[in-house]
Formats: C-alpha cells, sequence, structure tokens
C-alpha cells in the first residue's frame, strides 16, 4: 500500500491529492471489475482466548473483525510488533501516534500526521469506541501489499499473520492464507459464426460479466436454445417467448424467476410465456470457463471453446464461439484522468519535442455528402488518446484543431469531419499537442500546419435537405479525395518542422 | 450567515410556532395550519421564511440570443434538526488534522467545525398543482465525516429535510411541511392511508435509517406526490451488533409515502414488496403507479468465479392500486433487470418504455445481468410482461448528422462501415461480435485498441450512464390522429463500458441520440438516429423540454462524480436543442455550479428553476474546498435555486386567458385566447417530479386544433388514455414569430382520472 506521510500544516489539498492516487482507486475499481487476484482466508484453527471472537470480511478492502468480550484486554500488533489497537472491556483503544492505526483505519488508509512518523514516538492512547470490537482494514491481508509479490513460486500458497498480546503478556497469532480468485482482466467472447444463423433469425453477443445472447426470429420456425443438461430451456418462435420452467438451467440463470412450485424433473418441460416479442437477450455463462478452470494466472491463457446447443424447428445446430482471456492494465483505470483534471488542465504550455521531431499536415477533402473532411496527416507522432491526461511521451499526444482561429476540435485521430462551412475564406490551423495537454515545439516553434480553404456557394439541396435519400449518403464517403479547392498557404506562425514538406 | 444570526432566527422561528411569532420583519411568519390532523408532530408545521428573487440578467441583446439567470437565492434560515431527532455533528470521537475547516454559510457549525445544521438543496423537486413545488435534500450530514465518508457515512448521515417551495412571486416563500424529514422514525407501527407515520428502525440512534433520499417521485391523480423507496444508512460489515465499523451501506427502503399538499404532511402508505434505492416510477394509464428496478442492498456481493451468485438489482416490478394503497408484485414475467433509475416512460400504447439507460453507479453498482441494460424493450401492464425491442442505438438510421460523427471516428473512405451500419438490426453487432478485429481494427487503429468499444461508442448505442431521458413531445398521426410514434432524446452522460464488464465509463460524453418507438397497438417498431453532438461533454446534464418542444440542458460535469467524487470541472453553461435541426447550441451561463443531484424544473410561466447539487465528499473523504482549482465544489450541498428565462420570456408572448379546470380523456375543449389565429399549436405539459435526472411521467402532448375563431381555439384531447394519464398538466398555447417559437404562461388543466376507490 502507498503510504502517505505529511506535514501537518501542508495544505489540505495536497492531502487530498495524495490521498486520491493511494491505492483506495484501485480497490474501488476492482469491486466492480474482476476482483482481487488473492483473497485473505482465516485458518479454521485459531487459538484464541475465550470470548474473543474474529472474522475476515471482504467489502472494499479485506477487513479483519474483532470483538473481545473477556475481561482482558486484547492488543493488535502491527508488523514492527508495537501495538495500535486495545480491544477489551474498556471499549476500544487506538494509539494516535502509531502509523499503524492511521494505516488501517479505512480502505486505503489515512495519510500519518507527523506525529505518528516515528515508529519510537510514545503511544498516545485514545477511546475510539465504546463497544468491545472493531474492525481495521490491515493492510497484511493484501498480497499486493507485499514485498515478495511476483517472486513466490506459484506452487507455494501465501501465507498471511498478525501477532496479537492479550492480557498484557500472552502472545496470540491470527493467522491465514490467501485463495487465488481471478487474475484482473476479463473474458472476451465472440461467435465462430456470422450472427445471422438462418433465414429470419438473427444472433448478436452482448458483453458483459456474463455474456447475454439476443436472438431475433421472424421466421416460422422456433429457435430452442437447450440448456445444462440438453434440456429445452428458452424458445423463442413467431408465438413469443416461453421459458420451460421445469428446467433447473432456467431456475439457475432465469432472467425471471418463477415461483418454487415447479416441478424440478427437466424430463416435462414446463412451458411459460414470458414475452409476446420474436426478440429475446438471456444470460449464458457458458461462454465463460466453469469455475474450476478461469483463473487465469498469465496474460496467455488458452481460449475457451464453447458451444451452445440450439435446435431450429427440429434442427439441431451449435452457436459456436471463442473466449479469450484479456488482462486489464491499471492504466486503463480512471485514477490517470484524475491526475489531468486535478491540475490547471487548460493552459496550453508549449514543450520541446524529442527529435526526430514530430510533423503535420492538413488536408481537406469535402465531403460528397456534407461538409468537410479534415485530414490531418503526421509523422512521428501517434494519436494516444488512451493517455490523454497523463504525463506527456514523446512522440505522440492529440491535434487541436481552430478554424479561423476558434478551437473547434481535439483530435485523436486522423480524420475529423466539419459539418458545415460558410461560403468564403477560412483558415484551419492544427497543432500538436502532448498527453498533458502542451503544445509541441521544435525548435522553439509551435509545430502546427495552417491552410487557407475557399468554400464555394452552396449548390442548392446540397447541404442538409431533407430530400437527400440514404443510399446516397451510404456510398459518398467512398468518393476519391479531392483536394483542388484547398490552397495550402505559408503559415502565419512559423512552423519550422514543416519545412521539409 | 453566523451562528449568532442563526440562531435568533431559530429562536424567532420558534416564537412564530407558538402563534405569537414576529410578523413585522416580514422574514418569517406561520401558516395558519400549525397542527397537522391525525395528530402528527407538527409542531413547526408551516414555518415559512422568504427571500427576494432578484431580476433576471441578461442584457436585451442576451436575453433574446441565450437566455439568462437571476441571481441564486436560498432559504434565509437553518432549522435545528434536533427537534426532529436526526443527530447532526460526528460523534467520532478523534479529529482528522488534515480535515479542513470549510465553514460554509449554508451550515451552523460546533466549536470543532463539524457541522450541526444545514439548509436542504433540491436533489428531487415536484411541481404541485398549486404551482408550489415540495423538494427534498441529499445527502445530509455527509459534510460531518471525518475521515472517510466512506467508513463513516453509517454514522454521520441523516434522514433528509423536505421544504415546499413557492416562487411565483417576486419573493421566494420556504415552507416546512410535517413531518419535515417525511415522518421516518417517528411513528409506530405500519398501517395505511392515511395518518401513520414511517418507523423503519426506531431503535436507530442515529435517526438516518428512513431518509427520503434516494426515493423516486410522482404525482397522483389527485395532485398528493408519491415518494416510493428511499434510504436506510448504516454500516457493515459488524459483529453480530452493530459496531459502527466497516463500511457505509446503503439499504433500499420499501417504504412509500404520500405527501398531501392540502394538509401540509405527510403520510405513510402501503409498504412495497421490495426495498428500493434508486427506483423509477411511471403513471400508467389509468393512474396506478408502476415501479422498478432500485437494489436493496448497494454493496452487492461480487464472485468473479460464480457470477450467477452475485448481487444484481431488485428485478420484480410492482403495480400501487390507487384505491387500496397496496403494492402488487406484477409476477415472474414483468421481471426485467434494470439499473438503478432507469429511464422508463409510458407509451402512447400504455406500455413501460425502458429507453437504455440509468445511473452508472460506478464503483458500486455492479449486476451480473447488466449485460441486458443495453436491450431497450417495454412492459405490457395487461399482459404483465416485456417485450425486447432491440439493442440500444440500433438500428441506426444514417442520417447525416450521424454518418457525419462517424466520420470523426472512422474512415470516411471505407463504405464498408456505412454498409454494416445500415444493416439489418443486428448488423453492427453482428458484424462486431463475429469479427470484431476483421472489420474495423484497421479503422479505428490510432484512436483505441479496443475495435468493439471504439464502435459502439462512435454510434452512441448500447447502455448509456447517467445521461438525461426526455419523451419529445408526443404528436397525432395527421392522417389517423392516433398518438402513434414517439421519439426519445437521450443526451450525455457516460457510456457504457461495454467490453469491460463495467456499467459506465468515466468520461462525460457529447453524443446525442433520437430513439423512435412506432406503435400499431401492441406491436412496436424501434430505430434510433444520431443527433448533433452537444457543444461539450457532460455528465448529469439535467434536460429540460420546454413548451416549444426545444430542450434546455442545464448543470452536470465534464467527468463522472460518482466514480471519482471532487474531480471534476463543474458546467454552468447550459445548451438548447433545436428539434428542427437537430442540434445542440450554447446558451447562458448559470451562476452556480451544480454537479451531482442538481435539478432543473420547468414552471408554470415557461421559466426553469434551476437547484440542486448534493455532491459526494471529495475521493469519498471528508469535506474539502477545491474551487480555487476550479473543481466542482463537493463540500457540501448547494441550497440555493436560480431562475432561468429562456429568450421567449423577452418576446411577445401569446396570450391563454382561459381554459377549463378539468378535462377528459377524449374530450373536446374550449380556451380562450386573443391570439387565436396565430397560435400554432396547443401543447399540455405534466407537471414535473424529477429526481436524479428521471422523470417517468414527463411528458408534453401536442392537441390538434380542431376549431378556430373569435378569440376562441377548440382542441381535441387524445383518446388514447396513456397519452395523458390522469394528474395535473399545465396547458400552453404556442406562436411562432420572428423570435422562433413562443409560448404563453399556462394554465392549470387536470385530466380527470385515477380510480380511488379500493375494489378488493
Amino acid at each position: 500500500m502507498q503510504r502517505v506521510l505529511l506535514q501537518e500544516g501542508q495544505p489540505a489539498w495536497l492531502a487530498l491529492l495524495l490521498l486520491l492516487s493511494a491505492s483506495l482507486w484501485s480497490s474501488l475499481l476492482l469491486a466492480h471489475g474482476a476482483g482481487p487476484r488473492w483473497a485473505a482466508r482465516l485458518d479454521d484453527q485459531q487459538v484464541l482466548p475465550a470470548g474473543v471472537t474474529v472474522q475476515i470480511r471482504h467489502s472494499l478492502a479485506p477487513q479483519v473483525l474483532l470483538s473481545n468480550e473477556s475481561a482482558q484486554t486484547l492488543e493488535v500488533l502491527d508488523p514492527r510488533g508495537r501495538a495500535f489497537l486495545r480491544i477489551g472491556p474498556a471499549g476500544v483503544h487506538a494509539d494516535m501516534h502509531a502509523s499503524a492505526w492511521y494505516n488501517t483505519y479505512s480502505v486505503a488508509g489515512l495519510a500519518t500526521p507527523a506525529a505518528a512518523q516515528d515508529p519510537n514516538a510514545p503511544a498516545r492512547w485514545r477511546q475510539v469506541s465504546a463497544d468491545p470490537a472493531w474492525g481495521w482494514f490491515d493492510p497484511r491481508l493484501s498480497l499486493d501489499n507485499r514485498p515478495d509479490r511476483g517472486l513466490r513460486p506459484a506452487s507455494q500458497s501465501p501465507r498471511w499473520s498478525i501477532p496479537l498480546r492479550y492480557a498484557e503478556d500472552a502472545e496470540h497469532t491470527l493467522h491465514g492464507d490467501f485463495v487465488s480468485t481471478q487474475a484482473q482482466g476479463r473474458w472476451q467472447s465472440r461467435l465462430v459464426r456470422s450472427g445471422r444463423i438462418a433465414d429470419d433469425l438473427s444472433l448478436a453477443l452482448i458483453s458483459g460479466p456474463v455474456d447475454a445472447f439476443m436472438v431475433r426470429n421472424a421466421g416460422p420456425h422456433p429457435i430452442t436454445v437447450l440448456g445444462l443438461e440438453s434440456e429445452p430451456f428458452l424458445q423463442v418462435g413467431p408465438e413469443g417467448v416461453y421459458a420451460n420452467a421445469a428446467s433447473p438451467t432456467w431456475r439457475a440463470w432465469g432472467r425471471n424467476r418463477f415461483p418454487y412450485s415447479t416441478p424440478s424433473s427437466a424430463e416435462t418441460p414446463s412451458w411459460t410465456k414470458i414475452s409476446s416479442s420474436q426478440t429475446y437477450t438471456w444470460l449464458d455463462p457458458r461462454t465463460r470457463p466453469a469455475s474450476s478452470e478461469s483463473v487465469p494466472g498469465s496474460t496467455d491463457a488458452a481460449p475457451h471453446t464453447w458451444s451452445i446447443p440450439v435446435r431450429i424447428g427440429e434442427r439441431h445446430e451449435d452457436l459456436r464461439g471463442q473466449s479469450h482471456w484479456q488482462p486489464m492494465s491499471r492504466v486503463d483505470s480512471p485514477q490517470t484522468s484524475m491526475t489531468m483534471t486535478s491540475a490547471p488542465a487548460h493552459a496550453h504550455r508549449p514543450v520541446a519535442a524529442a527529435k526526430p521531431w514530430p510533423r503535420v499536415q492538413v488536408q481537406v477533402h469535402p465531403d460528397a455528402m456534407s461538409g468537410w473532411n479534415v485530414h490531418v496527416r503526421t509523422d512521428n507522432f501517434r494519436f494516444s488518446p488512451e493517455a490523454a491526461g497523463q504525463a506527456r511521451q514523446d512522440g505522440q499526444g492529440h491535434a487541436h484543431l481552430y478554424v479561423d482561429g476558434q478551437k473547434v476540435a481535439r483530435l485523436y485521430g486522423p480524420w475529423f469531419h466539419l459539418p458545415h462551412l460558410t461560403p468564403g475564406s477560412h483558415y484551419l490551423h492544427v497543432t500538436l499537442n502532448a498527453d498533458d495537454h502542451s503544445v509541441w515545439t521544435a525548435d522553439g516553434q509551435l509545430i502546427g500546419h495552417r491552410i487557407r480553404i475557399e468554400v464555394p456557394e452552396e449548390p442548392t439541396g446540397m447541404r442538409g435537405m431533407p430530400g437527400m435519400s440514404r443510399q446516397d449518403a451510404a456510398h459518398s464517403p467512398g468518393s476519391p479525395p479531392m483536394t483542388h479547392m484547398v490552397t495550402a498557404m505559408p503559415p502565419t506562425q512559423p512552423s519550422k518542422p514543416m519545412a521539409a514538406e | 450567515m453566523t451562528r449568532k444570526h442563526a440562531a435568533w432566527l431559530a429562536s424567532a422561528l420558534v416564537l412564530s410556532a407558538c402563534g405569537g411569532g414576529r410578523q413585522d420583519d416580514g422574514s418569517i411568519s406561520s401558516r395558519d395550519t400549525e397542527l397537522g390532523p391525525n395528530g402528527l408532530p407538527a409542531a413547526r408545521a408551516g414555518l415559512q421564511s422568504k427571500a427576494a428573487i432578484e431580476a433576471v440578467q441578461c442584457s436585451a441583446s442576451e436575453c433574446l440570443e441565450i437566455g439568462g439567470f437571476t441571481p441564486p437565492f436560498e432559504e434565509p434560515v437553518i432549522y435545528d434538526r434536533s427537534e426532529d431527532g436526526a443527530e447532526l455533528g460526528n460523534d467520532i470521537p478523534f479529529d482528522n488534522p488534515l480535515r479542513q475547516s470549510v465553514r460554509s454559510e449554508n451550515c451552523e457549525f460546533d466549536d470543532s467545525d463539524r457541522p450541526i445544521n444545514c439548509k436542504p438543496g433540491a436533489g428531487t423537486i415536484a411541481l404541485l398543482g398549486s404551482d408550489d413545488l415540495l423538494f427534498f435534500s441529499a445527502l445530509e450530514g455527509t459534510e460531518s465525516a471525518e475521515f472517510s465518508i466512506v467508513a463513516e457515512g453509517g454514522q454521520v448521515l441523516v434522514n433528509d429535510q423536505t421544504r415546499v417551495l413557492n416562487v411565483a412571486a417576486e419573493e421566494a416563500t420556504w415552507t416546512l411541511p410535517a413531518p419535515i424529514d417525511g415522518g421516518a422514525e417517528d411513528g409506530e407501527t405500519n398501517c395505511l392511508l392515511p395518518g401513520c407515520l414511517l418507523n423503519t428502525d426506531a431503535n436507530d440512534p442515529r435517526r438516518n435509517s428512513g431518509s427520503l433520499f434516494c426515493a423516486d417521485i410522482n404525482a397522483l391523480p389527485n395532485g398528493t406526490v408519491l415518494a416510493v423507496g428511499g434510504t436506510n444508512y448504516y454500516t457493515e460489515p459488524g459483529i453480530d451488533t452493530p459496531f459502527n465499523i466497516g463500511v457505509v451501506e446503503l439499504e433500499g427502503l420499501n417504504a412509500s409515502r404520500i405527501f398531501d399538499p392540502s394538509s401540509n404532511n405527510w403520510f405513510q402508505t402501503g409498504d412495497m414488496n421490495f426495498g428500493r434505492w434508486y427506483p423509477t416510477l411511471v403513471s400508467l394509464a389509468n393512474g396506478d403507479q408502476f415501479v422498478a428496478s432500485g437494489v436493496s442492498k448497494l454493496l452487492k456481493p461480487v464472485y468473479p468465479n460464480e457470477p450467477l451468485q452475485s448481487g444484481r438489482n431488485v428485478v420484480q416490478t410492482e403495480t400501487f392500486d390507487l384505491g387500496c394503497g397496496v403494492w402488487a408484485d406484477n409476477g415472474p414475467a414483468a421481471q426485467r433487470s434494470l439499473p438503478l433509475y432507469p429511464r422508463l416512460h409510458l407509451l402512447p400504447n400504455g406500455q413501460v418504455y425502458y429507453n437504455g439507460g440509468g445511473q452508472a453507479f460506478n464503483p458500486f453498482g455492479q449486476a451480473y445481468d447488466q449485460a441486458l441494460w443495453n436491450i431497450v424493450g417495454a412492459y405490457d401492464p395487461d399482459t404483465q410482461s416485456w417485450t425486447d425491442l432491440g439493442y440500444a442505438g440500433l438500428p441506426l438510421e444514417l442520417n447525416e448528422l450521424g454518418l457525419g460523427q462517424l466520420t470523426q471516428a472512422l474512415n470516411p473512405t471505407n463504405t464498408n462501415i456505412a454498409d454494416a451500419l445500415s444493416n439489418t438490426v443486428t448488423g453492427v453487432l453482428e458484424a462486431l461480435s463475429s469479427e470484431p478485429g476483421a472489420l474495423f481494427d484497421p479503422l479505428v487503429e490510432g484512436l483505441s485498441a479496443d475495435a468493439v468499444g471504439t464502435v459502439i461508442n462512435a454510434i452512441a448505442g448500447g447502455f448509456r450512464g447517467s445521461a438525461t431521458s426526455l419523451m419529445m413531445p408526443l404528436r397525432p398521426n395527421p392522417d389517423t390522429g392516433e398518438y402513434d410514434e414517439a421519439e426519445f432524446l437521450t443526451a450525455g452522460g457516460v457510456l457504457g463500458a461495454v467490453t469491460v464488464g463495467s456499467p459506465g465509463a468515466f468520461v462525460g460524453v457529447a453524443q446525442s441520440r433520437i430513439d423512435t418507438v412506432r406503435m400499431d397497438g401492441d406491436q412496436m417498431e424501434y430505430r434510433s438516429r444520431l443527433t448533433g453532438a452537444l457543444n461539450q461533454g457532460r455528465w448529469y446534464g439535467q434536460a429540460v423540454l420546454l413548451p416549444t418542444g426545444e430542450v434546455m440542458m442545464f448543470s452536470g460535469a465534464t467527468h463522472d462524480e460518482v466514480v471519482l467524487p471532487g474531480t471534476a470541472f463543474p458546467i454552468t453553461q447550459t445548451e438548447l436543442y433545436d428539434p428542427q435541426t437537430e442540434t445542440w447550441r450554447l446558451m447562458a451561463d448559470a451562476n452556480k455550479p451544480r454537479t451531482y443531484h442538481n435539478t432543473a424544473v420547468l414552471l408554470p410561466d415557461g421559466r426553469v428553476l434551476v437547484g440542486g447539487h448534493a455532491p459526494i465528499n471529495t475521493a469519498y473523504a471528508y469535506s474539502v474546498n477545491l474551487t480555487g482549482l476550479g473543481i466542482s465544489p463537493n463540500f457540501g450541498r448547494d441550497p440555493s435555486f436560480e431562475i432561468y428565462h429562456p429568450p421567449y420570456v423577452f418576446a411577445d408572448r401569446p396570450e391563454l386567458q382561459s381554459a377549463p379546470s378539468r378535462v377528459d380523456v377524449g374530450q373536446r375543449f374550449g380556451l380562450s385566447t386573443p391570439d387565436a389565429e396565430s397560435v400554432t399549436e396547443v401543447v399540455l405539459v405534466r407537471r414535473p417530479t424529477l429526481t436524479h435526472l428521471i422523470d417517468g411521467d414527463q411528458r408534453s402532448v401536442v392537441l390538434p386544433i380542431v376549431a378556430r375563431g373569435n378569440g376562441r381555439l377548440e382542441v381535441q384531447m387524445p383518446a388514447q388514455a396513456a397519452v395523458t394519464p390522469p394528474g395535473e398538466y399545465m396547458l400552453f398555447v404556442i406562436t411562432e414569430g420572428e423570435s422562433g417559437r413562443v409560448p404563453s404562461t399556462s394554465l392549470p388543466v387536470q385530466v380527470n382520472g385515477g380510480d380511488f376507490n379500493c375494489a378488493s
């Protein structure tokens, strides 16, 4: 866990920004993502004084819950053996000069005041609860915090322990191990064959924690999805959608839960109409490996091949597909964007680009349907939308597009559509910007390109006329780019890096 | 306001409540009804305070071009919450040395800078038939967190206050209803209408287990307001007894309450079968109330290896019988997995339409079945079952605006894309899900490695989180007179993170789309098209449909303030959607930043009341003032309001002189206006009942003009009951001139209906 050390008197917003960068957010993000890689577990056998109860709960982070209803006080010790909690008949007291008190108070720990940064500071006990119980977020329950993370042989089960002191001299230890849950990442599934599986019958896969399939069956034959025991599970046909209430699969996965009175035999289908529609979306966990094998330990987990049996009319089919494990990197998490927003974000500070210098050239092509397509061609430069707002890296970033001096867009790719330009003369100016929004310079000059374009009077019926047919629209992007109306002008701001053009 | 001043006011209020109130200063007075009926503990009921509403601030040309706002105004009094049992402040027996002293005038503070009493903000608001507004607050007590609202929320949060507000005159008036917090925990037992009070947990020492916050509200046909659900705050985990350690947990209440404006009292009515936090209410064609979604326990368990054992939102739906005051489970086929505060609207055919959106409650709002939230559908109250209509945003009609947006994201020289997108219903999905890489990878290179997500995002399809969802004006088919089409505007919010298993992303988007449901009886066809995008991405923008059919967008922020509270930049600039061009343009700047729990509602005179803002503590920690960095003020709620004056307020407005106060479905009725010859449209607008961007009853209905002359118009009420469910409306007439479409001020009209007899 990242420690946050602060002097009292420092501005609180600084503390906050440090707090934000602490691991709280990765914990929170994990809460809806793939879950922690390892979960702490309490050994079954704990030698504890009578009246002491311990549990571990997992919410936003693992937490030890301990109540002590005995007549003696129990102390919880930090890794150096210093007590930071006293739990007993007098309620709970905490040592305000113990850094462990701050580190365990909430999910990601709290900023440690200066007075508690000295491990030898004299204890300052204060009552924090009248009840003889406390719950603390002990970093020792999180394997990710340990220095040996990643070094341990996979076969060796990692363990944790938390020393306790009871009645002033009896040593006890809470102990346990970690169980592997799931690596951070996601399964991405796809159907192997096209979604149109019969005339008037289409199928789409919809991603989620559990994938779903949307079937639309406008044909005459119902499609019957079979369940885990090959029993009919769901049927979508001309009469609507029916669920087999007797199907154990339906009872386990069904979108709609029926009352318990249904017999549990899978042999006699008990069809219940659940919709008059010919479209239905069902959840199907079969696109994921069964739980016992769903613990990819590395990025190259084998793809999971699956098939879901269906009947179309009387014809048997299998919906076949593959799922691939895709590890998620921490870079995807929003905490990086936050860094951006906590800084004054709107100043475009010039910064020197590294060699080879990025270069940019702008072209404008009239769109055959409406408006203009701006093409930003770059050399030695990569559009990096995924890194926007992060610290700048050489050779990447985004572009800013200005029309007649007004910023109209931030570009994360080479193409941009300008829906409308009034007839007459316009200046388009593109600058290359770093991920942190500063503007790249080369040899002291802003890297950019400025051109003038002449927009002719619009021919009648060209722009935005409702009479225009969709067919025209759909094929218009394929027209070859035309540049004859574009006149490149010497940039008014020097753009030396473009001189080679 | 200094503490001393507040104390003085409080003592004045007590005097006032006892009947000897000092009326001479004009700022505080007492209503006639000091005690509610039924022996309710209404000692302070009817207390009032007033504040001036200053003139709108815009130059003549600005007013006509972009409109303007009044300066903010707020309740001048801070009431002592201990009188209703709420214990504000923080009994956590240690101080956080880093906690800033964020004193504001919105709260009273104790000696250690902990807030004791605070003013409520309008996180939920309803326009009553009397033109008063009922509102209640959000996240009261959040200022008291010492270290972390996650750790301490179960202790510091309290039941939220309610108010009745009037802004019709040049002075705003706030009136205390009874009980001030909607009756949580003051009563004894559960019973039905009326006269009993909510009692969710009488032993709760913190008085925070029955908050109205996170309920949804709807107006009933008789003008009362129904509030369902709400919040019980507690801490978990705990061992056996509640030791107040662990993490704040929010339990959805199954309580439902009714506010009766005629007595100024809250009552309890029948409990729902399921506890619901963030549900959505919709009035059915007969006035009965339909409720869906919500969650019983916010922090649901997640088992990555056993997803079906993980948590999800409440899938059961229920219907409230107006007459009997009881809720009935609609049965198994009526279940549906929906996001929190699902965007639900009543279609003209009587079915309840789910518009593919809801509250993206990251990082907590996960549900194992959230893939289903991408599917738009409709619930039929007659068959008590759902119809899946399609994947939200598909099929996409490639209009000019939509194609324009696509070409921004994709290489416009590849015709395959346009072909794929204009394909049949699952065209895009089919291509993507079968061969995502082959078709799109080369095209999106440089944009993102996530081909599927990028394309879906480019077309703004699928689940949309924390976006506004409006039903555009319902107009009859000119050939048949039937209301057979409904259009829905979805704008801003966060896109569903389709491929990463998360209900919503983080950055507010600018995408805007219109979804259309065409109806032939119970047969429905769903299509979608992109409109022009917002001028800037916006999370939690609150859209208001004006009587003219234009849409104003207010408030919100650049990023999702639930994912990372206190890190977004608030957006005060407003935008207007022009339905003729289907584009958005920038309008006036509001005065106050309003991010999470902001509200905006149409007033009877066509202006818009903008209020709210009750943010989560910065980084789920404690109150910090970071406004110096330009960041959303997350150190407490904003009790202020401001009134937006659209440009038409300054134009030459038509006048609606008289209309019947009550009308029936299918009835023809007359109205008088000196502008009868020039009126282009007559519009019936349902009075808003709004929270968390959702008003399931929001509707505006264009009534055909069947006769005209001599200062009178005759118009036709729809024959389909579901077009105008019974209840209270505002009637506007519209003219069209040089300054565009201009509405009159409205007259109140009640649509008859609603069965208040208990049959069973």
